[in-house]
Order: structure tokens, then C-alpha cells, then sequence
């Protein structure tokens, strides 16, 4: 492992951003067990990229990134598995029926969608964030994610988007 | 803009960050502060949080894993539990993944190729077959492999049954990857788990052999001992699936890789 992080400091990024890396990954996946497992590798993949991770003028923005990255993998990979998610009531949720009615239309949009534009509506869907947060997120410019945000809508439209959802602002 | 703060603003607030002038004057805000905050509590006194800290700080005083003495070796350290019945995921638009760098999200949709009706869950989705590396860090899908990476073996079927994948290098030696019995072919109806291995230096080319009745890997050596050298390399012509001496019946996918050193 690089020596980007010292253990004192690995350990007081995981006091801080651990709760909120499990809070959303719970949002995303539905259950405990997989939550943490995503908590864990987010938290190696900071490490990881520990000199990345430091350059960041704001910190969260590549938490975001790669939490919502490693649940979007580890979705893809229960793919090939068939998981029922659990019953609310868990650690984990917050907004429980939000949000497990914002990730069955995530992914039913994620039959249409690739990766970036699954990436996008997650973070204006589940997360609420602005066009301008999304840009920042993801290291991408503004207008991109606005052509992003539109397509997405119109899809989301045609599909039924669940009218309680929340979205980003513009 | 939206008249609340977004999640991203209240979790830098919940580890530490400045408070938006905002949430003096928001009720709504402060109510889901407050909400957020009391979440994070709970959290960090659960039973998982301190257990899943201690795996996160031993990752970090682990020695950097060794690559085998084979170019492919097994990774034996992540029992990922998986059903082959089901390794049906199939590619996206390929882009740059976000994770490591900023550029842009990773190569492929999470469930499936964009415009498929199929359902996602447990569900075989139909389409040629394919065979697939997928690097576990990023999820980029057949990338440039660095000495040391860490993927999974991902097969679409296209409905066979059976399912027989080999590595070839280019001194054409060729190695079974799975089932990993290795003598033949196993049956991706039964559950296994996912094959996970760590690359060493060198390029090679993976090659799926999906059939209805299980396969030799013996008469599968003898196949590709037929290609020509131009199919040992990266990246290959769809000439190259063409096996002398295959019987109807048995479909063929490959795909070469090439692994760097690590600089």
C-alpha cells in the first residue's frame, strides 16, 4: 500500500466520512452486509488514491465519487446474484422509503442508461444535488451534465418517475 | 438553486465543515441536519463501525499483495459469492471511470446494456457470447491491465450450458481459468463462486468455450493450437474466433489483454 496515509489520519477519514459513506451506500443497496462491504472498499480506494484524495479542494466531492462508484459496482455485481434487500428498520436508512423507491426507479433507468448517466441520475435522484454539484462530483463540466440531466429527465418521464422522488435543482 | 442545501453541503457540515449561513434561517435544514447528525451517531456506535475501521487500518499495514509466479494467478483472498447461472452482465458505452480519476464515470451501465427491456435481478439476458475482465478497482472493463490488478472473470453464455475458459500467452501456453478443475467444462447452472485472479507482466488472450455437453480441455488445446499468430495479440480480428475443428454447436469468444509492469 502507498504510503499516502498515515494511520492516524486514515483513521480519523473513516471517523468522519464513514457514517455518510454507510448512510448512502444503505440508500444505493439496500442491505447492511453489502452497505459496509461498500463503506470498507470506499474507504480503501481513498487510501488508495490518497495523493488524488488530498488534491481535492473539497474532500466530500471525491467521497461522493467513489462511494457512489463502488455501490454502483457492487449493484452490478449483485446482478449476477439474486438479493432481496431488507426490511426497513436497519442502521442504515434514513429516509427508508424515499429512498428504496428512488433505487427501484434508479434502476429500472439503468436498463437505458450507461454508466455516466446512471452515475448522474444518482446523484441528482438519490442525493438531491444540484447540476453544479454533479459537475463538481464528477470532475465534468457543467453544461455536460446539463445535456446529462436533460436526457436523463425526459427518460425519467417516459418511464414514470415516481411522483415523491426528489431531484437536484438546476 | 434549490431553496435547501443538498446532502453534499449537510454531510460537510455532519464531519466538520462550516455551516452555510443558510441554516440560521432554514428551519427545514437544521431539522434535516439535526437528522443526519443524529443518523451518524447511531452509526458510529453500531457494532460494524468499529470492526469494518479495523479491516480499513489493516489494509493499510498490509504488505503490498505479490504477484504469483504464473502471468494469471487465482486471488484466493475475496470469496465473492456469485453464480455463473447468472454472469450475464453485458457491456455499456465505454467512457473513464471516476473513482481514480476525475474525468468520468467507468466504462459500462451496472445492469445491463442500455436500451434492454430484460429484467435485472437473477435474470439471464440474452446475447452473443462473451467473455469478460473486469478489473475490480474501477470496474473498467477489459482495460490495460497493470502487474498486480486484481479482476473478475465475467462469461455470457448466449444459453450454452456449459462454459470452458482458458488463458492462452503468447508462447502459447495455455492454462485453464475455469471451472477450476480445469479438465473440462462446468455446467454455469451450478453455483460457484466468482473467479477472481491477480495479473502478472505479459499479454495473453482469454478464450471461452460455450457448449451444450462439456468440453475436454484437452480438445480444446488442440483447437487452439490452430490459431494463427496474429490472434495471440491485441487487439484480435473477429477472424480469430474461428477454430479449426469445432463442432456446431460450441460457440467461442476470447479477448486479449495486455498487462504493463507497474512503473
Amino acid at each position: 500500500m502507498p504510503p499516502g496515509l498515515s494511520a492516524k489520519e486514515l483513521q480519523d477519514l473513516y471517523d468522519r466520512y464513514a457514517p455518510g459513506m454507510y448512510r448512502r451506500a444503505f440508500a444505493l443497496l439496500q442491505r447492511e452486509a453489502d452497505a459496509w462491504d461498500a463503506v470498507q472498499e470506499s474507504c480503501i480506494r481513498v487510501l488508495q488514491s490518497a495523493a488524488a484524495f488530498r488534491r481535492e479542494a473539497r474532500p466530500m466531492t471525491f467521497i461522493y465519487r467513489v462511494t457512489t462508484n463502488v455501490c454502483l459496482n457492487m449493484l452490478r455485481t449483485r446482478a449476477l446474484r439474486d438479493v432481496a434487500p431488507e426490511d426497513a428498520g436497519s442502521e442504515g436508512a434514513v429516509d427508508a422509503l424515499a429512498a428504496t423507491e428512488c433505487r427501484d426507479f434508479l434502476m429500472k433507468l439503468a436498463r437505458e442508461l450507461d454508466e455516466r448517466a446512471l452515475t448522474v441520475a444518482t446523484l441528482h435522484y438519490l442525493d438531491g444535488m444540484s447540476q453544479e454539484e454533479i459537475a463538481q462530483v464528477l470532475g465534468l463540466s457543467r453544461k455536460t451534465i446539463v445535456r446529462d440531466v436533460q436526457r436523463i429527465s425526459a427518460l425519467a418521464r417516459a418511464l414514470g418517475e415516481p411522483e415523491g422522488i426528489r431531484r437536484g435543482a438546476g | 438553486m434549490s431553496e435547501h442545501l443538498s446532502d453534499l453541503v449537510m454531510d460537510e457540515v455532519v464531519a466538520g465543515g462550516m455551516s452555510p449561513p443558510h441554516l440560521d434561517s432554514c428551519v427545514a435544514c437544521r431539522e434535516r441536519l439535526a437528522l443526519l447528525e443524529s443518523h451518524a451517531e447511531k452509526v458510529r456506535a453500531g457494532p460494524h463501525f468499529a470492526r469494518v475501521r479495523a479491516r480499513v487500518l489493516s489494509e493499510r499495514a498490509a504488505p503490498p499483495r505479490k504477484p504469483g509466479g504464473a502471468w494469471l494467478t487465482r486471488w484466493l483472498l475475496v470469496p465473492v459469492l456469485a453464480t455463473l447461472a447468472t454472469v450475464v452482465v453485458v457491456r455499456g458505452a465505454r467512457a473513464v471511470d471516476p473513482v481514480t480519476s476525475p474525468e468520468g464515470p467507468s466504462p459500462e451501465a451496472p445492469f445491463a446494456h442500455p436500451g434492454t427491456q430484460e429484467p435485472l435481478l437473477g435474470m439471464r439476458i440474452k446475447g452473443p457470447p462473451q467473455v469478460e475482465l473486469l478489473r475490480l478497482k474501477d470496474g473498467e472493463i477489459n482495460p490495460l491491465l497493470q502487474e498486480g490488478d486484481e479482476v473478475a472473470l465475467r462469461l455470457r453464455s448466449g444459453g450454452h450450458r456449459y462454459a470452458l475458459v482458458v488463458a492462452m500467452d503468447s508462447g502459447k501456453e495455455v492454462e485453464a481459468l475455469w471451472p477450476p478443475e480445469g479438465r473440462q467444462s462446468g455446467e454455469l447452472a451450478a453455483a460457484q463462486p466468482a473467479p477472481l485472479f491477480q495479473v502478472t507482466q505479459g499479454d495473453f488472450v482469454v478464450h471461452a468455450l460455450y457448449s451444450e455437453t462439456p468440453l475436454r480441455l484437452d480438445t480444446v488445446r488442440d483447437w487452439l493450437s490452430t490459431l494463427k499468430p496474429e490472434c495471440r495479440a491485441a487487439p484480435m480480428s473477429a477472424a480469430c474466433l474461428s477454430l479449426a475443428g469445432v463442432p456446431p454447436g460450441v460457440a467461442h469468444a476470447a479477448v486479449a489483454l495486455q498487462v504493463e509492469a507497474r512503473p
